[in-house]
């Protein structure tokens, strides 16, 4: 048998894959249960108010320059609905006709939306490492490509020039050291840095909701006032645009035989001029008296944007409509594996009563602590009263108790511990 | 040698990250805190707030070529112009409302008040209160902000590299000189806002303050170090706001915020110091927990099961009264607004081990919150 010797690069390279290893299994493979649970809205509106009428007309537009007034307030008239709290309809005035004054207490929302975007376009300069020999070819080409980095191949022989960044020399130093164990690094690579210039493109949208909520009864009360913005940024390299402008090779091309010698004193040259970089100058102007542009149909896809928008104003809307209305919040939870496996599948299933009577019918005495959460998990998550909540909490207990120190059966203990605490406000907020 | 020692640095960058992932492991318990107002506002309860003013808004780009600058301001329309402060407004009202301490009138009666002088005019007439206003927060605001493209200058060393091909030759590395220009995209802004909580009967300003917010940020150009220095002359004069990525559905470093994001975050930021005088606020603390004798109680805390762990931790530390379980039973009570219970815990703890810092930390800090307990105390059972 050949006897192995791993170098310092060779065993801190098998410790990066057993770390990377560790890492991937550690944050896959998890089992998740999701569900909705009922969280009460930040003020109690008194319950006598039913109606909700969104005054379209009392909406100021006059910031909003992507033109999605009409979709803020469908969104928010359609997500107030959905929470049941309140009858929401979106009207442009308030008459007689909708509601009588007289004996119904309602309110209104008005407001404003402002909204806005821009392409902002450039050139920029980046200063990039090139390296030569075969596996310091490979494993820099094979870095830009797991980190997404853009490279260019130096004119003189064909280097492979990278920027760098921390994934990017990891992935390199990783790769490099793979070549190693596998008997093709012929040594430290040769290198030399060059300029390259590249163009790019962000693009930004923002919005921006200010509403109020004003009970009008026997007299005028405005009882929640919120304001908050959701933003977008992308910033879109376009990696064909990278170009190398100058290459440290060129000047020790010609003078390389005569230096033999580390930091050899080859400047200054006699012509300035010649040392100047001068495509890094861009001769475009971008910030011009017309200002930024909206983003159109080459910088978002129309299907992009109005996914893009329909986000935003739903970020936008989310605390306002918190801050009002009971509302419903979509949970994802961790299933314990073992214990009975059928049940495992049906939580993640969302079969929440088939899990039920499955871990019911085995006999307590011979539950183990998976079956013991799982059955709080699948009580969590169908829950319809405080009775549930107090009944998950004490399967969470049980399994616990079962297995100390188990960090997911204490995150249970305490997510009801939560919704039992809320259960008293939400009940105000909610009675028939 | 930059290039031969890149195994050696990229080794440390990995043990660095391996650091930072085990530190950041720490268990923590996390918090809801009440502070109280900083100066006496129990007896005013509810709050109109009314209009913030506007003193000038200045918005520009900016443009730099071969030392040539060039300005393009942004024209606003008046309409345009009230929107921005409706929108500082309306941040100021969000912390305002964000602790329920104030009851929170938004009328347009206010809203409509022009200036600062016809307020005065409003209040100083006698007797008037309108829907049982106790007080009237009003502003003016300063906006300055521009946007920049424009290039550096500098000379670069650029390497080349040959490693040795024979054990006669020593490989070269050269560094050939030079002038790169470095394109960079960059904002700035300031916002100063000044503002009043007067108390209607009496007439009287009860909290005035005038606070400015600097941000800027800077994409492209030579390298980090050069920004940063850039940024360290802004804030040494003023001082700097975070870029907010709360409410971001995507972002990127790369991406400047827009004009409205720079004002909502700014405003966010000056409000939130005056809302600290004048009102009751919450904020989420972090606290280390102990490595206890008890395998669930510290998972307990974490989870926020503080009720469980109380139970389990008073049983424990009966029979055993251990300094780690006794810390970890006090920041429970801590968290349950027990202070009376957390600080004879803590006690008991740090007497056992009085080298422990983590147990004087938590004995120090919950002697502070019985301080400003019955300060906080008035001002929440004022409402």
């Amino acid at each position: 048998m050949k006897k192995i010797n791993l170098n310092h690069a060779q065993y801190f390279a098998a410790l990066f894959c057993l770390y990377a290893s560790v890492f991937i299994s550690a944050c896959t493979g998890q089992n998740i249960s999701q569900f909705e649970v009922q969280r009460p809205s930040r003020i109690t509106v008194p319950l006598e108010v039913k109606k909700v009428f969104i005054r379209g007309d009392l909406v100021d537009e006059t910031n909003d320059k992507l033109g999605i007034k009409n979709q803020v307030i469908q969104q928010l008239a359609d997500t107030l609905n959905r929470f049941g709290r309140f009858k929401v309809s979106v009207v442009n005035t308030l008459d007689g006709s909708q509601f009588n004054p007289e004996k119904e207490t309602v309110a209104i929302i008005q407001g404003e939306v402002i909204s806005g975007g821009e392409v902002d376009r450039g050139q920029f300069t980046d200063l990039a490492t090139c390296t030569g020999g075969i596996s310091g070819r490979l494993s820099s080409a094979g870095a830009a490509a797991i980190t997404n980095e853009a490279i260019t191949l130096d004119k003189w022989r064909g280097y492979v020039c990278r920027r760098g960044n921390f994934a990017g020399n990891a992935a390199e130093f990783a790769l490099s050291s793979a070549l190693s164990l596998a008997g093709l690094n012929e040594g430290i690579p040769p290198k030399n840095q060059v300029v390259r210039i590249y163009d790019y493109k962000n693009i930004s949208l923002f919005a921006q909701a200010n509403f109020s909520f004003n009970i009008i009864g026997l007299s005028r009360e405005t009882v929640a006032i919120r304001a908050d913005s959701a933003s977008f940024g992308r910033s879109i390299t376009e990696k064909d645009s990278y170009r190398n402008i100058k290459e440290s090779h060129l000047i020790s091309l010609t003078l390389g035989s005569l230096v033999s010698i580390t930091r050899i004193p080859i400047f200054p040259i006699p012509n300035r001029q010649i040392a100047l970089a001068s495509r890094s100058n861009p001769k475009q102007i971008f910030y011009g008296p017309k200002g930024l542009a909206s983003p159109d149909i080459y910088d978002l896809l129309p299907k992009e944007k109005r996914q893009v928008i329909k986000l935003l104003v739903k970020r936008t809307l989310e605390s306002f409509i918190r801050t009002i209305s009971p509302y419903k919040q979509m949970v994802e939870v961790e299933v314990a594996d073992g214990g009975r496996e059928e049940a495992v599948n049906l939580l993640k299933d969302g079969k929440f009563q088939k899990t039920q009577q499955i871990i019911e019918a085995i006999p307590a005495e011979k539950r183990e602590s998976q079956d013991w959460y799982n059955l709080g998990l699948a009580y969590e998550s169908g829950a319809l009263s405080p009775e549930d909540y107090e009944d998950a909490r004490r399967f969470y207990i049980t399994a616990l108790e079962k297995s100390p120190g188990t960090k997911l059966y204490a995150q249970g203990i305490g997510r009801t511990r939560r919704y039992l605490s809320e259960t008293k406000t939400l009940a105000a907020q909610t009675q028939k | 040698m930059k290039f031969l020692n890149y195994h050696a640095y990229s080794f440390l960058l990995f043990m660095f990250l391996i650091s930072v992932l085990l530190v950041s492991g720490c268990a923590k318990a996390t918090l809801n805190v009440l502070s109280p107002a900083e100066i006496n506002t129990s007896k005013i309860k509810t709050v109109a707030v009314g209009n913030f003013e506007i003193g000038s808004i200045i918005l520009k780009y900016k443009t730099e070529r071969n030392g040539l600058w060039q300005t393009h301001p942004v024209l606003h329309t008046e309409d345009q112009k009230k929107s921005i402060s409706r929108s500082v407004r309306a941040r100021v009202i969000n912390l305002l409302t964000a602790t329920p301490y104030f009851k929170v009138i938004f009328s347009d009666e206010f809203e409509k008040l022009e200036n600062d002088a016809a307020l005065q005019r409003l209040v100083s007439v006698r007797g008037y209160k309108t829907k049982n206003v106790d007080a009237v927060i009003n502003g003016k605001l300063w906006l300055e902000i521009e946007r920049t493209d424009g290039v550096d200058l500098s000379k670069e060393s650029l390497e080349y590299f040959r490693p040795p091909r024979s054990r006669n030759s020593i490989g070269l590395n050269l560094t050939v000189d030079q002038v790169v220009w470095w394109p960079y995209k960059s904002t700035s802004g300031t916002l100063g806002l000044e503002m009043k909580m007067t108390r209607l009967l009496p007439t009287e300003v009860v909290a005035t303050t005038f606070e400015t917010r600097t941000y800027s940020q800077r994409i492209g150009g030579r390298s980090e170090e050069s920004f940063r220095q850039i940024s360290k002359n802004f804030t040494s004069v003023l001082s700097s706001t975070k870029k907010s990525k709360a409410n971001s559905i995507e972002s990127s470093e790369d991406v400047l915020p827009s004009f409205e994001q720079m004002i909502a975050d700014m405003a966010l930021s000056i409000a939130s110091g005056f809302v600290r005088r004048v009102a009751v606020t919450e904020k989420v603390v972090s606290y280390p927990i102990a490595e206890g004798s008890l395998p669930n109680s510290k998972i307990l805390i974490e989870a926020g099961a503080y009720d469980l762990a109380i139970d389990k931790l008073q049983q424990v530390t009966a029979e055993n009264p251990d300094p780690n379980d006794l810390y970890n039973l006090g920041l429970c009570f801590e968290a349950i607004g027990d202070y009376g219970l957390a600080q004879t815990t803590y006690r008991e703890a740090w007497q056992s081990d009085p080298e422990n810092l983590l147990f004087a930390q938590g004995l120090g800090r919950i002697e502070r919150l019985r301080r400003e307990h019955p300060q906080l105390q008035r001002q929440i059972g004022s409402r």
